[in-house]
């Protein structure tokens, strides 16, 4: 079974290839130098390999968010509004200190804080009015989402800045770059650390353990005498803060200060990510790694041969439709009566 | 003043309404598809693109409703045959599109921008010989033709509901398997049901394209999720559906009227909408939840 599993992983990212090769085939004027820039871009270079790593570092935030909450089961949809309202309350707070680590400091604990509160209040109701959770964190955070462009845009914005945006955040604050030339930064080993924290946690603690059994089976848990209500809130909490830290790394290591709309699309994204690596945090960072080079591939065809980047977000969205398919199934499995 | 407001409300509530509709369908039978946003994305360029190609409104609505037909049952297909997770494949045909429409746009038509298409045959509009402009028979007149359609497919749903079809649909829902041994063909039950959804998608989607003859990538701003809303606030009552989308086509013609006429910033106006829709959402579930305890 879990051999056919990993089979059908790579059913998925062939058939992915394969539309993406078809489809830049037939929209691009020159299609043999869009493929290889497409394929092989990424690692032509340093400054192009660097930039993959570092756009796959908010990939990897919001994977694991969205793997905190399935793994409690419970879906977490208001991710992005999560990420985006989260990294823009934080670069906000932090440019009122001058210190540097207080500020950075300042800069997490806000993010995380916001990030938690937005998907607590969905939580929240869901446990005590049972309403509907996609339904609540989706709206919650696009409301937010709002919010976010209505702060960059009034009071917040940088009188001096060309479109909406914050000040920069002092160059002191900015995390550490690694491959110079490209913005990879420091981010990316916390965001695999943190993976492998998640999965020893998801693993071998006794949160892990609840996690574990509220996702398999809620009312086996409550009568085994956990408080089902309290994971889901911690679990979503959680999921809300870690989406809201991935924001808050990236505006920190790639672009220096808040800018409008510089989520696009991550929250999604992530859960795409997730459930590539079949909700296992100690994978999360290869796929995201994965649905990362489909955009920077599409982003540098896009800088050498004339080409739409937006193929990335129609390759990823193949992605998304095909990951959860099961490719090797016997007949008697699908026929089997099944609502899920 | 309040009556214009009240027929911006109809005009707005009607693409909302007809996509919730399709989407209860599938709330109906138990596996809500959440690929309506998409699905109208989709249908609003095929609709204004091949409106304008083949110069006929007629023709564009056609190809949107098979379009969108098609991108459902794909969704479905993918779902029954390869056991994916309904939920997440909609999501995915979400991306997907949002990334489709912007390709196509930039190669067939050169532009990622708005895109207007000036040549694009006028939709006929039925206007009551009325000399005042502000009293009730303002609410009944200017009604364009998809508008019309749009009604009709409102209550064509109703009509559904009460044929030996609709209650399959809801037997399918209530439990699958039960409905299976009473000898119901439940493949195609849903498989209908979800090319019922594509169709009430591709005529939402071309009643917000072809009036404007224009088309945008972010043009169908979040309306798809509003009509989810709708669809499982509304559960397996089409007018309840669309009782709720009346609702929210008031929200959405507010936050214009809020951004056309007031100095509230438009992020916030764009934000009226979804907050209205929340707070509906959560005084229905309180409503209903008393209503089962008491």
């Amino acid at each position: 079974m879990r051999s056919l599993r990993i089979l059908s992983s790579i059913v998925t990212v062939a058939v992915a290839f394969g539309a993406s090769a078809a489809i830049l085939c037939l929209v691009s004027p020159e299609p043999r130098e869009t493929l290889w820039w497409f394929f092989v871009g990424p690692f032509s270079n340093v400054y192009f390999f660097g930039n993959m790593l570092a756009s796959s570092v908010p990939l990897i935030f919001t994977g694991l968010a969205a793997c905190v909450a399935f793994s409690a089961g419970a879906f977490n949809l208001g991710l992005e509004g999560q990420y985006y309202f989260g990294a823009i309350v934080g670069t906000i707070a932090a440019l009122n200190f001058s210190n540097a680590t207080v500020s950075r400091f300042v800069a997490l604990v806000v993010s995380a804080s916001a990030g938690a509160l937005l998907s607590f209040v969905p939580a929240l109701l869901k446990v005590k009015f049972s309403f509907n959770e996609l339904i609540g964190t989706y709206m919650v955070g696009q409301i937010f989402v709002y919010v976010g462009d209505y702060l960059l845009n009034g009071p917040f914005r940088d009188p001096s800045a060309a479109f909406s945006a914050t000040r920069y955040l002092n160059e002191n604050v900015r995390l550490t770059r690694i491959l110079p030339p490209s913005s990879l930064h420091v981010g990316y080993l916390i965001g695999i650390m943190l993976c492998f924290l998640f999965y020893f946690l998801y693993r071998y603690s006794t949160l892990g353990y609840e996690f574990r059994t509220v996702r398999g089976n809620p009312r086996f848990a409550k009568i085994h005498g956990i408080n089902v209500d309290k994971i889901l809130l911690i679990a979503m909490s959680l999921s809300g803060a870690l989406a809201a830290l991935g924001g808050m790394i990236d505006v920190l290591g790639v672009h220096g200060r808040a800018v409008k709309g510089f989520s696009h699309g991550s929250g999604f994204i992530g859960i795409a990510a997730s459930l590539l690596a079949s909700n296992d945090p100690s994978l999360i960072f290869l796929s995201a790694l994965f649905l990362a080079y489909l955009d920077s591939g599409a982003e540098i065809a896009s800088l050498m041969v004339q080409t739409p980047p937006e193929i990335a977000r129609f390759v990823q969205g193949i992605v998304l439709c095909m990951v959860t398919a099961q490719f090797f199934l016997e007949r008697r499995e699908l026929d089997a009566d099944s609502t899920a | 003043m309040l009556i214009q407001l009240l027929r911006t409300s109809i005009s707005s509530a009607l693409p909302i309404s007809t996509a919730a509709l399709g989407a209860s369908f599938t709330h109906m039978i138990g596996k809500l598809n959440i690929a309506v946003e998409g699905t109208m994305l989709l249908a609003c360029f095929v609709s204004v693109y091949v409106a304008d190609r083949l110069n006929s409104w007629f023709l564009g609505l056609l190809a949107a409703l098979i379009s969108s037909c098609i991108l459902s049952l794909s969704v479905w297909s993918l779902h029954r045959y390869f056991r994916a997770n309904i939920f997440v494949v909609g999501l995915g045909m979400n991306v997907l599109v949002s990334g489709l429409v912007v390709l196509l746009s930039s190669t067939l038509l050169g532009s990622k921008g708005t895109i207007f298409f000036e040549k694009i045959p006028q939709l006929p509009v039925l206007r009551l010989s009325s000399s005042r402009s502000d009293g009730i028979d303002a609410l009944l007149s200017e009604y364009n033709a998809l508008e019309l359609i749009a009604i009709l497919a409102v209550l064509f749903s109703w009509f559904v509901m009460k044929t030996p079809f609709g209650l399959r649909m809801k037997a399918v829902g209530k439990n699958e398997s039960v409905a299976k041994q009473l000898g119901l063909n439940v493949d195609t039950i849903a498989a209908s049901s979800f090319i019922l959804c594509g169709l009430y998608c591709g005529l939402a989607g071309s009643l917000l394209a072809l009036p404007l003859g224009l088309f945008v990538s972010g043009m169908t701003n979040n309306r798809g999720w509003l009509a989810l809303v709708a669809a499982v606030l509304g559960g397996d009552s089409p007018l309840g559906v669309f009782g709720v989308s009346l609702i929210l086509g008031f929200a959405v013609a507010l936050s214009h009227r809020l951004q056309l006429q007031t100095n509230v910033p438009s992020e916030i106006a764009f934000s009226v909408p979804m907050i209205l829709t929340l707070f509906v959402a959560l005084i229905y579930n309180a409503l209903t939840k008393s209503r089962k305890r008491g």
